[in-house]
Protein backbone atom coordinates (compact mmCIF):
# COMPACT_ATOMS: atom_id res chain seq x y z
CA UNK A 1 0.00 0.00 0.00
CA UNK A 2 1.51 3.36 -0.98
CA UNK A 3 0.11 6.22 1.09
CA UNK A 4 2.39 8.59 -0.83
CA UNK A 5 0.21 8.36 -3.99
CA UNK A 6 -2.87 9.87 -2.34
CA UNK A 7 -2.88 13.63 -1.81
CA UNK A 8 -6.24 14.59 -0.24
CA UNK A 9 -5.75 18.32 -0.77
CA UNK A 10 -4.93 17.81 -4.43
CA UNK A 11 -8.00 15.62 -4.82
CA UNK A 12 -10.28 18.29 -3.31
CA UNK A 13 -8.67 21.02 -5.45
CA UNK A 14 -9.19 19.02 -8.64
CA UNK A 15 -12.81 18.26 -7.83
CA UNK A 16 -13.62 21.83 -6.85
CA UNK A 17 -11.95 23.08 -10.02
CA UNK A 18 -14.12 20.67 -11.97
CA UNK A 19 -17.27 21.85 -10.20
CA UNK A 20 -16.26 25.48 -10.66
CA UNK A 21 -15.89 24.91 -14.39
CA UNK A 22 -19.27 23.19 -14.45
CA UNK A 23 -20.87 26.09 -12.54
CA UNK A 24 -19.32 28.63 -14.88
CA UNK A 25 -20.67 26.71 -17.85
CA UNK A 26 -24.20 26.56 -16.35
CA UNK A 27 -24.15 30.30 -15.65
CA UNK A 28 -22.95 31.04 -19.14
CA UNK A 29 -25.90 29.13 -20.51
CA UNK A 30 -28.25 30.73 -17.95
CA UNK A 31 -29.01 27.19 -16.73
CA UNK A 32 -29.97 28.25 -13.18
CA UNK A 33 -31.38 24.83 -12.28
CA UNK A 34 -28.12 23.23 -13.31
CA UNK A 35 -26.13 25.92 -11.48
CA UNK A 36 -27.97 25.33 -8.19
CA UNK A 37 -27.49 21.60 -8.60
CA UNK A 38 -23.73 22.13 -9.05
CA UNK A 39 -23.66 24.33 -5.95
CA UNK A 40 -25.27 21.50 -3.94
CA UNK A 41 -22.68 19.10 -5.33
CA UNK A 42 -19.84 21.46 -4.37
CA UNK A 43 -20.98 21.19 -0.76
CA UNK A 44 -20.71 17.44 -1.01
CA UNK A 45 -17.12 17.49 -2.36
CA UNK A 46 -15.64 17.38 1.13
CA UNK A 47 -17.48 14.19 2.13
CA UNK A 48 -16.98 12.77 -1.33
CA UNK A 49 -13.23 13.28 -1.06
CA UNK A 50 -13.10 11.62 2.35
CA UNK A 51 -15.10 8.71 0.99
CA UNK A 52 -12.82 8.45 -2.04
CA UNK A 53 -9.74 8.57 0.17
CA UNK A 54 -11.14 5.82 2.39
CA UNK A 55 -11.87 3.79 -0.72
CA UNK A 56 -8.30 4.15 -1.96
CA UNK A 57 -7.03 3.21 1.49
CA UNK A 58 -9.21 0.11 1.61
CA UNK A 59 -8.20 -0.88 -1.90
CA UNK A 60 -4.53 -0.27 -1.16
CA UNK A 61 -4.62 -2.29 2.05
CA UNK A 62 -6.46 -5.13 0.38
CA UNK A 63 -4.05 -5.17 -2.58
CA UNK A 64 -1.04 -5.13 -0.25
CA UNK A 65 -2.44 -8.04 1.76
CA UNK A 66 -3.39 -10.10 -1.28
CA UNK A 67 -0.32 -9.51 -3.43
CA UNK A 68 2.35 -9.57 -0.70
CA UNK A 69 5.32 -11.47 -2.04
CA UNK A 70 8.67 -12.26 -0.50
CA UNK A 71 11.86 -11.96 -2.50
CA UNK A 72 13.48 -14.95 -4.23
CA UNK A 73 15.59 -15.77 -1.18
CA UNK A 74 12.54 -15.82 1.04
CA UNK A 75 10.61 -17.94 -1.48
CA UNK A 76 13.11 -20.70 -0.87
CA UNK A 77 11.81 -20.95 2.69
CA UNK A 78 8.24 -19.76 2.42
CA UNK A 79 5.66 -21.49 0.27
CA UNK A 80 2.33 -20.39 -1.05
CA UNK A 81 -0.67 -21.67 0.87
CA UNK A 82 -2.85 -24.51 -0.30
CA UNK A 83 -4.94 -22.25 -2.49
CA UNK A 84 -1.84 -21.41 -4.49
CA UNK A 85 -1.99 -17.72 -3.61
CA UNK A 86 0.55 -15.58 -1.90
CA UNK A 87 -0.70 -12.92 0.45
CA UNK A 88 0.43 -11.26 3.63
CA UNK A 89 -1.67 -13.22 6.13
CA UNK A 90 -0.85 -16.47 4.37
CA UNK A 91 2.88 -15.74 4.48
CA UNK A 92 2.71 -14.73 8.13
CA UNK A 93 0.91 -18.00 8.88
CA UNK A 94 3.72 -19.78 7.01
CA UNK A 95 6.27 -18.02 9.22
CA UNK A 96 4.49 -19.27 12.34
CA UNK A 97 4.29 -22.78 10.94
CA UNK A 98 7.94 -22.89 9.88
CA UNK A 99 9.20 -21.54 13.19
CA UNK A 100 7.00 -24.10 14.95
CA UNK A 101 8.57 -26.90 12.87
CA UNK A 102 12.05 -25.59 13.58
CA UNK A 103 11.39 -25.40 17.32
CA UNK A 104 9.85 -28.88 17.27
CA UNK A 105 12.96 -30.36 15.58
CA UNK A 106 15.23 -28.71 18.14
CA UNK A 107 13.06 -29.85 21.05
CA UNK A 108 12.99 -33.42 19.69
CA UNK A 109 16.79 -33.48 19.70
CA UNK A 110 16.89 -32.01 23.20
CA UNK A 111 14.37 -34.55 24.47
CA UNK A 112 16.86 -37.33 23.72
CA UNK A 113 20.14 -35.48 24.34
CA UNK A 114 19.42 -33.97 27.76
CA UNK A 115 18.64 -37.34 29.39
CA UNK A 116 21.81 -38.76 27.75
CA UNK A 117 23.92 -36.02 29.32
CA UNK A 118 22.30 -36.57 32.71
CA UNK A 119 22.97 -40.31 32.41
CA UNK A 120 26.61 -39.55 31.56
CA UNK A 121 26.92 -37.42 34.67
CA UNK A 122 25.39 -40.17 36.79
CA UNK A 123 27.71 -42.77 35.22
CA UNK A 124 30.71 -40.55 35.89
CA UNK A 125 29.84 -40.31 39.56
CA UNK A 126 29.40 -44.09 39.76
CA UNK A 127 32.80 -44.60 38.10
CA UNK A 128 34.37 -42.10 40.46
CA UNK A 129 33.20 -44.23 43.36
CA UNK A 130 34.02 -47.63 41.81
CA UNK A 131 37.41 -46.81 40.34
CA UNK A 132 40.29 -44.60 41.33
CA UNK A 133 39.71 -41.69 39.06
CA UNK A 134 42.28 -38.89 39.36
CA UNK A 135 40.53 -35.98 41.09
CA UNK A 136 41.64 -33.44 38.53
CA UNK A 137 40.32 -35.57 35.67
CA UNK A 138 37.06 -36.17 37.56
CA UNK A 139 36.61 -32.48 38.23
CA UNK A 140 37.30 -31.60 34.59
CA UNK A 141 34.77 -34.18 33.38
CA UNK A 142 32.18 -32.97 35.88
CA UNK A 143 32.67 -29.35 34.82
CA UNK A 144 32.54 -30.25 31.14
CA UNK A 145 29.33 -32.25 31.40
CA UNK A 146 27.75 -29.60 33.59
CA UNK A 147 28.58 -26.98 30.97
CA UNK A 148 27.13 -29.15 28.20
CA UNK A 149 23.91 -29.63 30.15
CA UNK A 150 23.77 -25.90 30.91
CA UNK A 151 24.23 -25.07 27.21
CA UNK A 152 21.53 -27.52 26.20
CA UNK A 153 19.15 -25.91 28.70
CA UNK A 154 19.97 -22.51 27.19
CA UNK A 155 19.10 -23.90 23.73
CA UNK A 156 15.85 -25.25 25.21
CA UNK A 157 14.84 -21.91 26.71
CA UNK A 158 15.74 -20.09 23.48
CA UNK A 159 12.98 -22.03 21.70
CA UNK A 160 10.56 -19.87 23.65
CA UNK A 161 10.97 -17.39 20.78
CA UNK A 162 8.47 -19.43 18.80
CA UNK A 163 5.73 -18.88 21.36
CA UNK A 164 6.30 -15.12 21.68
CA UNK A 165 6.81 -14.47 17.97
CA UNK A 166 3.86 -16.69 17.06
CA UNK A 167 1.58 -14.76 19.41
CA UNK A 168 2.76 -11.44 17.98
CA UNK A 169 2.22 -12.59 14.39
CA UNK A 170 -1.27 -13.86 15.20
CA UNK A 171 -2.10 -10.48 16.70
CA UNK A 172 -0.80 -8.68 13.59
CA UNK A 173 -2.88 -10.92 11.35
CA UNK A 174 -5.91 -10.23 13.50
CA UNK A 175 -5.33 -6.47 13.38
CA UNK A 176 -4.91 -6.53 9.58
CA UNK A 177 -8.10 -8.53 9.16
CA UNK A 178 -10.07 -6.26 11.49
CA UNK A 179 -8.69 -3.12 9.84
CA UNK A 180 -9.66 -4.33 6.39
CA UNK A 181 -13.10 -5.42 7.56
CA UNK A 182 -13.78 -2.13 9.37
CA UNK A 183 -12.63 -0.01 6.42
CA UNK A 184 -14.91 -1.86 4.07
CA UNK A 185 -17.81 -1.67 6.52
CA UNK A 186 -17.23 2.09 6.79
CA UNK A 187 -17.10 2.44 3.01
CA UNK A 188 -20.26 0.42 2.57
CA UNK A 189 -22.09 2.45 5.20
CA UNK A 190 -20.85 5.75 3.73
CA UNK A 191 -21.98 4.71 0.29
CA UNK A 192 -25.37 3.70 1.65
CA UNK A 193 -25.77 7.11 3.30
CA UNK A 194 -24.73 8.83 0.09
CA UNK A 195 -27.24 6.80 -1.91
CA UNK A 196 -30.00 7.83 0.50
CA UNK A 197 -29.04 11.51 0.35
CA UNK A 198 -28.92 11.43 -3.47
CA UNK A 199 -26.49 14.35 -3.55
CA UNK A 200 -23.60 12.66 -5.37
CA UNK A 201 -23.09 11.60 -8.95
CA UNK A 202 -23.73 7.98 -9.85
CA UNK A 203 -20.04 7.31 -10.66
CA UNK A 204 -19.31 6.72 -6.96
CA UNK A 205 -22.57 4.95 -6.08
CA UNK A 206 -23.61 1.37 -6.64
CA UNK A 207 -25.46 0.60 -9.84
CA UNK A 208 -28.16 -0.92 -7.69
CA UNK A 209 -28.62 0.19 -4.07
CA UNK A 210 -30.20 -3.10 -2.90
CA UNK A 211 -27.16 -5.39 -3.40
CA UNK A 212 -25.06 -2.93 -1.35
CA UNK A 213 -27.46 -3.22 1.59
CA UNK A 214 -27.41 -7.00 1.43
CA UNK A 215 -23.62 -7.03 1.18
CA UNK A 216 -23.44 -4.69 4.14
CA UNK A 217 -25.37 -7.18 6.26
CA UNK A 218 -23.18 -10.04 5.05
CA UNK A 219 -19.94 -8.22 5.83
CA UNK A 220 -21.24 -7.48 9.30
CA UNK A 221 -21.90 -11.15 10.01
CA UNK A 222 -19.10 -13.15 8.39
CA UNK A 223 -15.42 -12.83 7.57
CA UNK A 224 -15.05 -12.14 3.84
CA UNK A 225 -12.82 -14.17 1.56
CA UNK A 226 -10.20 -12.24 -0.37
CA UNK A 227 -12.20 -12.59 -3.57
CA UNK A 228 -15.35 -11.26 -1.89
CA UNK A 229 -13.43 -8.25 -0.59
CA UNK A 230 -12.18 -7.60 -4.11
CA UNK A 231 -15.69 -7.78 -5.56
CA UNK A 232 -17.14 -5.53 -2.88
CA UNK A 233 -14.48 -2.86 -3.37
CA UNK A 234 -15.00 -3.00 -7.12
CA UNK A 235 -18.76 -2.60 -6.69
CA UNK A 236 -18.15 0.50 -4.58
CA UNK A 237 -16.08 2.01 -7.36
CA UNK A 238 -12.57 1.18 -6.15
CA UNK B 1 13.38 -26.68 50.43
CA UNK B 2 12.47 -30.25 49.51
CA UNK B 3 9.85 -30.21 46.79
CA UNK B 4 7.10 -32.86 46.51
CA UNK B 5 8.54 -34.31 43.30
CA UNK B 6 5.82 -36.93 43.03
CA UNK B 7 3.24 -34.21 42.42
CA UNK B 8 1.21 -34.67 39.25
CA UNK B 9 1.45 -31.48 37.22
CA UNK B 10 -0.66 -30.20 34.30
CA UNK B 11 0.96 -27.72 31.90
CA UNK B 12 -1.45 -25.75 29.69
CA UNK B 13 -0.33 -23.64 26.71
CA UNK B 14 -1.57 -23.40 23.12
CA UNK B 15 2.01 -23.36 21.77
CA UNK B 16 3.62 -26.80 21.68
CA UNK B 17 7.13 -25.38 22.06
CA UNK B 18 6.23 -23.69 25.36
CA UNK B 19 4.51 -26.80 26.74
CA UNK B 20 7.62 -28.86 26.01
CA UNK B 21 9.98 -26.23 27.42
CA UNK B 22 8.12 -26.07 30.73
CA UNK B 23 7.94 -29.88 30.86
CA UNK B 24 11.69 -30.18 30.29
CA UNK B 25 12.43 -27.62 32.99
CA UNK B 26 10.14 -29.48 35.40
CA UNK B 27 12.04 -32.69 34.56
CA UNK B 28 15.27 -30.86 35.28
CA UNK B 29 13.93 -29.86 38.70
CA UNK B 30 13.01 -33.49 39.35
CA UNK B 31 9.30 -33.74 38.68
CA UNK B 32 8.37 -36.84 36.69
CA UNK B 33 4.57 -36.94 36.34
CA UNK B 34 3.77 -34.14 33.89
CA UNK B 35 0.78 -33.93 31.55
CA UNK B 36 0.16 -31.42 28.79
CA UNK B 37 -2.93 -29.66 27.42
CA UNK B 38 -3.24 -27.22 24.55
CA UNK B 39 -6.16 -25.11 25.83
CA UNK B 40 -8.15 -24.29 28.93
CA UNK B 41 -11.09 -26.13 27.37
CA UNK B 42 -9.14 -29.40 27.15
CA UNK B 43 -7.41 -28.84 30.48
CA UNK B 44 -10.50 -28.43 32.66
CA UNK B 45 -11.91 -31.95 32.09
CA UNK B 46 -8.42 -33.39 32.72
CA UNK B 47 -8.26 -31.51 36.02
CA UNK B 48 -11.76 -32.57 37.04
CA UNK B 49 -11.14 -36.25 36.26
CA UNK B 50 -7.50 -36.54 37.27
CA UNK B 51 -5.59 -36.21 40.52
CA UNK B 52 -3.38 -33.29 39.63
CA UNK B 53 -1.62 -31.44 42.39
CA UNK B 54 -0.32 -28.41 40.49
CA UNK B 55 -1.45 -26.35 37.49
CA UNK B 56 0.80 -24.23 35.25
CA UNK B 57 -1.15 -22.27 32.67
CA UNK B 58 -0.71 -19.67 29.94
CA UNK B 59 -3.20 -16.77 29.58
CA UNK B 60 -3.98 -16.35 25.87
CA UNK B 61 -5.54 -19.51 24.48
CA UNK B 62 -8.10 -19.83 21.65
CA UNK B 63 -11.08 -21.54 23.24
CA UNK B 64 -10.76 -21.00 26.98
CA UNK B 65 -8.31 -18.41 28.27
CA UNK B 66 -6.08 -19.17 31.21
CA UNK B 67 -7.80 -16.61 33.43
CA UNK B 68 -11.13 -18.39 32.87
CA UNK B 69 -9.50 -21.75 33.60
CA UNK B 70 -8.19 -20.36 36.89
CA UNK B 71 -11.66 -19.09 37.81
CA UNK B 72 -13.21 -22.45 36.93
CA UNK B 73 -10.67 -24.30 39.07
CA UNK B 74 -11.25 -21.98 42.04
CA UNK B 75 -15.02 -22.41 41.66
CA UNK B 76 -14.81 -26.22 41.78
CA UNK B 77 -15.07 -27.54 45.37
CA UNK B 78 -12.72 -30.44 44.58
CA UNK B 79 -10.09 -28.35 42.80
CA UNK B 80 -10.24 -24.98 44.57
CA UNK B 81 -7.19 -25.61 46.73
CA UNK B 82 -4.89 -26.53 43.81
CA UNK B 83 -1.73 -24.41 43.53
CA UNK B 84 -1.74 -22.47 40.26
CA UNK B 85 1.15 -20.74 38.50
CA UNK B 86 0.43 -18.52 35.52
CA UNK B 87 3.21 -18.32 32.88
CA UNK B 88 2.36 -15.77 30.23
CA UNK B 89 3.58 -13.03 27.92
CA UNK B 90 0.96 -10.65 29.35
CA UNK B 91 2.75 -8.18 31.58
CA UNK B 92 0.26 -5.35 32.08
CA UNK B 93 -0.34 -4.35 35.67
CA UNK B 94 -4.12 -4.72 35.34
CA UNK B 95 -3.74 -8.28 34.09
CA UNK B 96 -1.45 -9.29 36.91
CA UNK B 97 -3.96 -7.86 39.37
CA UNK B 98 -6.75 -9.66 37.56
CA UNK B 99 -4.86 -12.95 37.80
CA UNK B 100 -4.21 -12.44 41.50
CA UNK B 101 -7.88 -11.68 42.09
CA UNK B 102 -8.85 -14.81 40.14
CA UNK B 103 -6.74 -16.82 42.55
CA UNK B 104 -3.35 -17.65 41.01
CA UNK B 105 -0.62 -18.39 43.55
CA UNK B 106 2.06 -16.71 41.44
CA UNK B 107 2.79 -15.22 38.03
CA UNK B 108 5.76 -15.49 35.63
CA UNK B 109 6.21 -13.23 32.60
CA UNK B 110 7.71 -14.80 29.47
CA UNK B 111 10.55 -15.08 28.62
CA UNK B 112 11.72 -16.69 31.82
CA UNK B 113 14.71 -18.70 33.03
CA UNK B 114 14.67 -22.19 34.55
CA UNK B 115 15.88 -20.68 37.84
CA UNK B 116 12.90 -18.31 37.90
CA UNK B 117 10.46 -21.16 37.33
CA UNK B 118 12.11 -23.26 40.02
CA UNK B 119 12.10 -20.36 42.50
CA UNK B 120 8.42 -19.66 41.88
CA UNK B 121 7.49 -23.33 42.32
CA UNK B 122 9.47 -23.52 45.57
CA UNK B 123 7.76 -20.38 46.81
CA UNK B 124 4.33 -21.75 45.97
CA UNK B 125 4.89 -25.11 47.65
CA UNK B 126 6.43 -23.40 50.68
CA UNK B 127 3.28 -21.30 50.92
CA UNK B 128 1.08 -24.36 50.57
CA UNK B 129 3.03 -26.28 53.20
CA UNK B 130 2.77 -23.37 55.59
CA UNK B 131 -1.04 -23.38 55.54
Amino acid sequence: MSSGTFDPEQLIVERLQGKAAELASCLERRDMSGAFSVIENINAVREESIYYGLGLLARGLHTAIVTFEVDDHGKHYLAHDETGTAGLTSQLDNVVRMSEESARKTLNILDTTLPQVRDLRASLEQEAVAASVPPAFLQAQRAGLEQVEHNLMDILMAQGFQDLSGQAIRKVNGILGDLQKDLIALLTYANHVKSMSQTLPVQLALADAEPAEKESEETQEAALSQGSVDDLLASLGF
Amino acid sequence: MSLPLDTKILVVDDFESMRRIVKQVLHDIGFKDISLADDGATALPLLKNGDFGFLITDWNMPQMEGIDLVKAVRADPRLKGMPILMVTAEAKREQIIQAAQAGVNDYIVKPFTPDTLKAKIEKIFKGVAGK
